[in-house]
C-alpha cells in the first residue's frame, strides 16, 4: 500500500536530484572557462601570474555559489523532514527542484564568462587590477541575481503551507517552479555577456571607466527585468491561486 | 539535524505574531560583534604614534585598502563622506561571517544558525540601509527633478527635445527593488547555505575531519568574498546615484 507520505518523499527526492543535477551544469562550464582564460593569460604575461591567479580564484568562488544554491535546496529536500500528508506538497517539491536547478544554470554561465574575460584582460593590463576585479565582482553579482530569485522561490516552495488539496493548487505550485526556473536562464547569460565585454572594454580604454560601469549596469538592469516578471508570476501562482 | 528550519526565538508579550518575536541568538551575536568593533576602534586610536604599533598597523592597512577604492569610484569630494558607511558594512559583515569559527557564546543555548547574516532579518536590514542611503543621497546631490527624470531614462529624442519614456518607468522602479532584494538574498543564501551544508556533512561523516576543511572554505573564503561584494555593490550603487 503506497501512502501519500511516501509519494511526497518520492517527489522530494526527485526535486533534489533536479536541483543539483541541472544546477551544477552552469557552474562547471563557467569555472572551466575561467581557468582556461587564466592559463592563456598567464602564458601571455608570466610576470603577472600572481594577480591573474588570485583573481581567477576569486572569480571561481563567486561562480561556485550558484551551484551551492542548488546543493542547499537539494539538502533541504532530502534531510529536512519535509514529508507531509498533503499531495500538493509533492508538486511543490518538484517545482522547487525545477526552479533552482534551471535557475542556477545561467548564474554559473554568465558569471563564468565575466571572470574569464577579466582574467584575459588582466594579462594585458595588470596596472588597473583593483578596478578590473571590482568590476568583475559587480558584473558577476548582477548576473547571479536571477539565480538568487530562483533560490528564494525554491525555498518558499519547500516551506509553503498548503491547506487545500485540489488539482488547481497542484498545477499552480508546479507552475510557479517552472516559471522561475526557465525565466532565470536568459537574464543570467545575457548579463554575463554584458559584464564580460565591459571588463574587456575597461582594459582597452581606462579613461572612461565610470561611463563603462554605468552603461553595463543599465544594460544588465533591463535584461533582468524579465527575471522579475517570472518571479512576479511565481508569487501570484503560489499565493493567489 | 532535527533542528534545520526552526528559529530560536522569544515571543514578547506572549504573542506569536511575527512582529512581536525576537531571534535572540541573532541579536546577541550582533551586539557582541558591535562591541568587539567599538572596543578595537577605541583602544587603537587612544594613542596614535607616527611609527605604528601592531594593532594600529592592522587598522591602517584596512583603511588604506578601502580608501583607494572609494577615491577611485566616488571622486575626492564624496569619498570622505561615504567611506565610513562602506567600511562599516564591510567590517560588520566580515566579522558576522567569521564569528562562527569561535566557540564564544557557550552561556546561551547554541542553535544551528549562529551567524547573524544567516538570518534573513539582518541581511534585509542591511539592504534597506543601503536603499535609503542611495536614494537619499541621489535626491540630495542631484536635486529631486533630476532624480525623478532618471526613472524615465533613456529618453526618446525628437529633434533635440527629450521626451520622457513612459515605458521605462516600471522597468526602472522594478530594477531598484531588485537591487535591494538581490543584495540581501545573495548574502543570506551564501552564508545560510554554507551553514546547512556544514551541518549535513558533519552528520554524514560522523564529525570526523572533513567538516573542518569545509568550514574553513565556507567561512573564510566565501564569507570574505561575500562581504567584499556587498560593500563594493553598495559603493557602486551610491556612485551611480550621485553622478551624472
Amino acid at each position: 500500500m503506497i501512502e501519500i507520505k511516501d509519494i511526497v518523499t518520492l517527489a522530494a527526492y526527485i526535486g533534489a536530484a533536479l536541483s543539483v543535477g541541472f544546477g551544477a551544469i552552469g557552474a562547471g562550464i563557467g569555472i572551466g572557462q575561467t581557468g582556461a582564460e587564466a592559463c592563456a593569460s598567464i602564458s601571455r604575461q608570466p610576470k603577472a601570474q600572481g594577480t591573474i591567479f588570485k583573481s581567477m580564484l576569486i572569480g571561481q568562488a563567486v561562480v561556485e555559489s550558484a551551484a551551492i544554491f542548488g546543493l542547499v535546496i537539494a539538502i533541504l529536500l532530502i534531510f529536512g523532514n519535509v514529508a507531509s500528508d498533503n499531495i500538493c506538497m509533492a508538486f511543490a517539491f518538484i517545482g522547487a527542484g525545477i526552479s533552482m536547478g534551471f535557475g542556477a544554470i545561467s548564474g554559473g554561465l554568465g558569471a563564468g564568462y565575466t571572470s574569464a574575460k577579466t582574467c584575459k584582460e588582466l594579462g594585458k593590463r595588470p596596472d588597473i587590477t583593483t578596478t578590473l576585479i571590482g568590476n568583475m565582482l559587480i558584473g558577476q553579482a548582477a548576473s547571479q541575481t536571477p539565480s538568487i530569485f530562483a533560490l528564494v522561490i525554491a525555498m518558499l516552495l519547500v516551506f509553503i503551507k498548503a491547506d487545500t488539496v485540489s488539482i488547481v493548487r497542484m498545477a499552480a505550485l508546479l507552475g510557479a517552479g517552472i516559471s522561475m526556473g526557465f525565466g532565470a536562464i536568459g537574464p543570467g547569460i545575457g548579463s554575463g555577456i554584458t559584464s564580460g565585454f565591459a571588463c574587456e572594454g575597461m582594459g582597452r580604454d581606462t579613461k572612461n571607466i565610470n561611463l563603462l560601469m554605468r552603461t553595463m549596469l543599465v544594460g544588465q538592469a533591463v535584461s533582468q527585468s524579465t527575471a522579475i516578471y517570472a518571479m512576479i508570476i511565481s508569487f501570484l501562482l503560489m499565493y493567489l491561486v | 539535524m532535527e533542528g534545520i528550519g526552526t528559529i530560536p526565538k522569544i515571543a514578547l508579550f506572549g504573542l506569536e505574531h511575527w512582529f512581536f518575536t525576537l531571534n535572540y541568538v541573532t541579536i546577541l551575536t550582533s551586539l557582541f560583534i558591535m562591541g568587539l568593533l567599538i572596543l578595537f576602534a577605541v583602544t587603537v586610536t587612544k594613542k596614535l604614534t607616527k611609527i605604528p604599533g601592531r594593532y594600529q598597523n592592522i587598522a591602517e592597512m584596512l583603511i588604506a585598502a578601502f580608501d583607494q577604492l572609494t577615491h577611485d569610484t566616488l571622486g575626492k569630494e564624496f569619498a570622505r563622506k561615504y567611506f565610513p558607511l562602506i567600511m562599516t558594512l564591510f567590517l560588520f559583515i566580515l566579522l558576522c561571517n567569521w564569528i562562527v569559527v569561535f566557540p564564544i557564546p557557550h552561556f546561551i543555548h547554541i542553535h544551528w544558525n549562529q551567524e547573524p547574516t544567516a538570518d534573513v532579518n539582518t541581511t534585509l536590514a542591511l539592504g534597506t540601509i543601503v536603499f535609503f542611503v542611495v536614494h537619499y543621497s541621489g535626491i540630495k546631490v542631484k536635486g529631486i527633478k533630476s532624480y525623478i527624470w532618471d526613472y524615465f531614462e533613456p529618453a526618446i529624442e525628437i529633434k533635440n527635445i527629450k521626451i520622457p519614456n513612459i515605458l521605462m518607468f516600471p522597468l526602472n522602479v522594478i530594477g531598484e527593488i531588485a537591487k535591494v532584494v538581490s543584495l540581501s538574498f545573495r548574502l543570506f543564501g551564501n552564508i545560510m547555505g554554507g551553514g546547512i551544508i556544514f551541518i549535513v556533512v558533519s552528520h554524514l561523516t560522523k564529525h570526523l575531519f572533513v567538516p573542518i576543511l569545509l568550514n574553513a572554505f565556507f567561512v573564510f573564503f566565501v564569507g570574505t568574498v561575500q562581504a567584499f561584494v556587498f560593500a563594493m555593490l553598495a559603493l557602486t550603487y551610491i556612485a551611480v546615484a550621485i553622478s551624472d
